[in-house]
């Protein structure tokens, strides 16, 4: 469905992402783990067109997509749940889902309804709270919020920037189900995770990155057992 | 070898500043080369706070006029000699960079800007409407030359060098500032101003430091005005000739000192040479800040110096992919 | 005597109303991607101009020229974003700000090339005399200019509370990144923001040329209010600087009245810096200072 292929990245000076070739099938969840700075988030920008890429090709479906804006990349069907959640502060609950359809929509967001009960079935703590302003809602209900508002544009790839960061481990385990029948109702899944524990209990497959280079990939019921990723990510 | 040839360049200028009176015939061209020698030491000053210190001032004009009208008043009203009114200048105008910078100078940056550009249109006001202090719109007269131990300086010619020197002993002052701890801080400030606070360095005190050391030179150069001209009115001290000020900075190259007396010259200039066009001088003024920041924000020596660099850097080995690869998504950062 | 408190109030509210509507503009921008447009007063004062062209010298009925207003301001605000914000926007702090203090001024002499220095007259909707309620005399075009005010103000708050667009706009104006990832073109909110903005500044001068005269300098004074007036209702806050101006126009207007009108500009002056030194968050209180 998405497929990297040798793709180099910079900001300014400093390449960030050397040769990546990465690849997701239809309906899978891959995770990409890393250490700080390895260049998971840019990997997800670039495939968001948010990073453009200084060789190398992005496909989805067979299509190359690495010339497209960002916006014409959310109306194909690829969806961004940014690091640090973003939601934003200012708007309520509600206009956040609104803004995530109609940003992809355009100015015509008629048949919002279905969209927003889909949500909040998912998450139906998000629905008593639709007037509240995002900003005064706690991590957990943001982090909710902000996987809801990319739900609202129908992606296809829903690409996630590190979602359990600071949450309490009973809400990540939360958060594990919601991703499973975000799958389950068709959403092929990126994650991007430190909590490598949890991506390897997600997902069929993992990349490992370091400093901007595949460093291993393969099952993840193959990789739980190798000692390199043993020591760096799975100690504990 | 290096040195040498410093001594060398140093003579050349010195013959060169030496020879220009004798050079130029007209007592009127050299009028205006000593005004754009005031015009450099002002924005000498405009280059402390916007290319060291990040902070941008609309009014070093109204700046420049607390030193003229306080030597102007002082020389005319009191008689007072210019060995005490030059100095009481220059600490006028800081009191008034104090006056300005305390309240506003711990708030977001384009405060000072509003705020000195409302000093301009206040200090405007009180200068025309204050008639029976400053003479209104018709300003103050007769404001004597200086004079030291019997000699006065007089002629154009007297005033070419005596403005130069004071502009050299100026800029030398400057410069020394800009390379000592003082002036790290001011840049330091100007690149991030939470960093600079963890590196311990006071911002708040840092910035009203630089204000108040550039409206030193306004006032400085401000006090020169009024005894050049004998005549100073609260016209000369406009809004107009407060951009004037910056976009002589700006042409220049706002973080270069040298870059800013060159820009006075040329600017000052400029409007001679183009006299025809004299009815269009604030839109062509305009345009031209206008088209500096769009095209080179850092002006003529920033081009150049970012040239040499270029040439040292193919000299040396292939050049770096500096292509800049954020998607143009307007205004990302923040 | 009892009738001058009501009265200065209510012209000093009429005054305000455009210094609320200049610093609406402002804020807007401001929120939008944190910049302060100083050319925000000339477009105050082409507003003024365009409309005046229309309506006087191509004798235009008085709702083509309100239209051809409109539209100019529009094309004003486009030409605006693309030609300096665009370009400018990246390259250092102050080079967008630089960039519309330098445009300001060009504008001001444009339009003296193109209109001539001399006052235009601007033609009014209403008939010139005041009449009075009590002893309050009433100058008609005060109140066109309040009831205009809040029927924009009204017109505002529908597009950006009810709107996708509006919506979108305050997204954008939020976090330009999730906006961005949201599906939203950025750069497309912000041309609109740039837009509005410019429409708001342009109607400001439509409803004060019948006040003060048209001239090329008009705006800069305009402008110079409608910041104190932000300042004053804490930079962020939308009906904050709405207030925050119509409080400006007050003071304006009774420190004409019981100190000088000569000194009226200086005064609001002095409010600017008493509110920088007491009240630097403004009534409303955001945060101001440099590190947020
Ligand atoms: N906007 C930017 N400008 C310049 N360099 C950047 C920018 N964003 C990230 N980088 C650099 O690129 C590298 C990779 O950053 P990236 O955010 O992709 O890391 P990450 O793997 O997501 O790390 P983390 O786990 O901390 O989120 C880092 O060295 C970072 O400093
Ligand atoms: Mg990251």
């Amino acid at each position: 469905m998405l497929k990297l292929e040798n793709v180099t990245a910079s900001y300014g000076f400093a390449n960030v992402l050397h040769n990546i070739d990465l690849s997701i099938e239809k309906n899978e969840i891959v995770a990409l783990i890393g250490a700080n700075g390895a260049g998971k988030s840019t990997t997800l920008k670039a495939i968001s067109g948010v990073v453009k890429l200084n060789s190398g090709q992005i496909l989805f479906n067979d299509v190359r997509i690495d010339k497209l804006r960002p916006e014409e990349i959310v109306s194909i069907g690829i969806g961004h749940v940014p690091e640090g959640r973003r939601v934003f502060p200012g708007l309520t609950v509600l206009e956040n889902l609104e803004v995530g359809a109609s940003g992809w929509r355009g100015m015509k967001s008629t048949d919002l309804s279905r969209d927003l009960d889909r949500v909040f079935e998912m998450f139906p703590a998000l629905k008593p709270r639709i007037k509240q302003l995002a900003w005064s809602m706690s991590g957990g209900e943001q982090q909710m919020l902000a996987i809801s508002r990319a739900l609202m544009s129908r992606p296809k790839l829903l690409l996630m920037d590190e979602p359990s960061l600071g949450l309490s481990p009973l809400l990540v385990q939360n958060l594990t189900e919601s991703i499973k029948i975000i799958r389950e109702n068709g959403t092929t899944i990126l994650l991007v995770e430190q909590n490598a524990k949890m991506a390897f209990d997600l997902a069929d497959r993992a990349y490992v990155l370091e400093v901007g280079e595949i460093a291993l990939s393969g099952y993840t019921k193959d990789l739980r057992t190798d000692d390199r990723v043993k020591a760096a990510y799975l100690a504990a | 070898m290096k040195k040498v040839s410093k001594i060398i360049i140093m003579l050349l200028l010195a013959i060169i500043i030496l020879s220009v009176p004798h050079l130029i015939k007209s007592d009127y061209t050299l009028h205006v080369v000593n005004l754009a020698g005031i015009y450099a030491i002002c924005v000498m000053g405009l280059v402390f706070l916007l290319g060291f210190a990040g902070q941008l001032s609309l009014g070093h004009s109204a700046l420049m006029s607390i030193g003229a009208y306080t030597t102007g008043l002082l020389a005319v009203e009191l008689n007072l000699p210019f060995v005490i009114t030059f100095p009481a200048a220059i600490v006028v105008s800081m009191l008034f960079a104090l006056l300005i910078g305390i309240p506003t100078l711990k708030l977001k940056s384009f405060y000072l800007a509003m705020a000195t550009r409302g000093l301009n249109i206040a200090l405007f006001i009180v200068l025309i409407n204050w008639k029976r202090f400053t003479h209104g719109a018709d300003g103050i007269v007769n404001i004597p030359r200086p004079s030291f131990a019997g000699f006065t300086i007089q002629t154009e010619r007297a005033w070419f060098y005596f403005i130069v020197a004071i502009l050299i002993v100026c800029y030398i002052a400057s410069r020394n500032i800009e390379k000592s701890r003082i002036g790290r801080s001011f840049k330091a400030v100007k690149e991030g101003e939470l960093a600079a606070e963890v590196m311990g360095i006071d911002v708040y005190r840092t910035k009203i430091l630089a204000f108040v050391l550039s409206s030193a030179l306004a006032g400085t150069a401000g006090c020169l005005f009024a005894h050049l001209n004998q005549f100073i009115c609260p016209n000369d001290f406009n809004i107009t000739q407060s951009v004037t000020l910056l976009s002589m900075s700006i042409f220049g190259g706002s973080e270069y000192l040298l870059g800013g007396v060159v820009g006075a010259y040329v600017l000052t200039f400029l409007p001679e040479a183009l006299r025809f066009l004299q009815t269009y001088a604030r839109f062509i003024n305009g345009i031209l800040i206008l088209l500096i920041m769009i095209l080179a924000p850092s002006g003529l020596f920033g081009v150049v110096s970012s040239l040499f660099e270029k040439l040292k850097r193919q000299k040396k080995l292939d050049p770096p992919n500096n292509s800049p690869n954020i998607a143009d998504v307007e205004g990302m950062e923040n | 005597m009892s009738g001058i408190l009501p009265q200065l109030l209510f012209s000093g509210l009429a005054i305000g109303c455009i210094y609320g509507l200049v610093g609406l503009g402002f804020i807007q921008v401001y929120n939008a991607v944190g910049l302060t447009n100083f050319a925000q007063g000339e477009f105050v004062m082409l507003g003024a101009y365009l409309f005046v062209s229309a309506v006087v010298i191509w004798k235009a009925p008085f709702w083509v020229g309100f239209l051809f207003l409109l539209v100019g301001m529009a094309v004003i605000g486009f030409l605006f974003t693309r030609g300096v914000y665009k370009p400018t926007y990246k390259a250092g702090r102050f080079a967008f700000l630089l960039a519309s203090v330098g445009l300001s001024m060009a504008l001001q002499d444009l339009v003296v090339l193109i209109w001539g220095p001399v006052p235009l007259y601007m033609p009014r909707l209403v008939s010139e005399s005041s009449f009075n309620i009590g002893n309050v005399f009433i100058n008609p075009q005060h109140i066109i200019i309040i009831g205009s005010t809040i029927l924009l103000l009204i017109i505002q708050y529908l597009i950006f509370q009810k709107t996708p667009l509006g919506k979108m706009m305050r997204a954008t104006a939020q976090d330009q990144f999730a906006a961005t990832l949201s599906g939203i073109k950025v750069p497309l909110m912000i041309i609109f923001t740039f837009v509005n903005s410019s429409i708001l500044a342009g109607i400001a001068g439509f409803l004060v040329g019948p006040v003060f005269s048209v001239t090329p300098s008009m705006g800069a004074s305009a402008m110079l209010k409608g910041f104190v007036g932000c300042t004053i209702g804490g930079w962020g806050s939308i009906p904050g600087a709405v207030l925050g101006g119509i409080l400006v126009g007050i003071i304006e207007i009774f420190s004409s009245f019981y100190i000088s009108s000569a000194y009226k500009d200086a005064i609001v002056f002095l409010v600017l810096i008493l509110f920088l030194l007491f009240k630097p968050k403004g009534i409303f209180g955001e945060t101001v200072s440099e590190k947020v």
